[in-house]
């Protein structure tokens, strides 16, 4: 647990749209990763 | 964030679950409907900033599983590993811009509201628009985590910044 100093409104604002960008980016290489998956799976490779 | 059993995990999911070897914390299994799913848990400080961490939830076709009991048993497993593990707390962040997305949110909560152990545990819930993007935020934490009460502090302090100023 950290100890935090209190937040601006803008800041947190920020913080809030780059982790969303974050999980933006996430489900694009996640995207990526499962059809890699089910391409092996209809190989039989897994 | 500490690592999950995944012996543990494999010896109560009705799904396989295999650890993704390229990336820590990342998880993967498929469903009888041909559905593959990626489970992620990533630290997150932009709603708690004292500390939390981020579940991703994502399938291949994009779709929710027609209520499919095996799915839900595997991710309850997997989450309940987390908080084994880690006595944290939990999000789950979403944009809700379209209905998919918005039935996907309403599903997380169903999921909650019907888990056998949620007396263990609280959730705590917020919707909103930023820039005309609508967006949902859960947070999920067990009862006895010592920090419960200053992270919902801080849950409705960001809440309200977002998405009520």
């Amino acid at each position: 647990m950290e100890n935090t100093k209190k937040r601006t409104p803008e800041e947190v604002r920020t913080a809030f749209k780059e982790s969303m960008r974050r999980k933006k980016e996430w489900l694009e290489e996640s995207n990526a990763f499962l059809e890699q998956i089910h391409k092996q799976r209809l190989a039989g490779l897994i | 964030m500490k690592q999950l059993n995944l012996k543990n995990i494999n010896s109560r999911t009705p799904y396989y679950v295999h650890e993704r070897e390229d990336k820590q914390h990342e998880f993967y299994f498929w469903s009888d409907y041909g559905i593959e799913y990626n489970i992620s848990f990533m630290p997150n400080n932009s709603i708690v900033p004292s500390g939390a961490i981020e579940i991703g939830i994502n399938n291949r076709k994009h779709k929710v599983s027609p209520r499919d009991p095996k799915f839900l048993k595997t991710l309850t497993v997997i989450i309940e590993e987390f908080f084994e593990c880690n006595n944290d707390i939990m999000l789950y962040l979403a944009e809700t811009g379209d209905d998919r997305q918005m039935f996907r949110n309403r599903l997380f909560v169903i999921w909650f509201n019907n888990y056998e152990n949620k007396d263990n545990y609280c959730m705590k819930t917020a919707e909103g628009k930023i820039e005309g993007q609508d967006n949902f935020i859960a947070l999920i934490a067990k009862k006895d985590n010592p920090h419960l009460a200053k992270s919902m502090a801080e849950f409705d302090e960001t809440v309200e910044i977002l998405f009520r100023t």
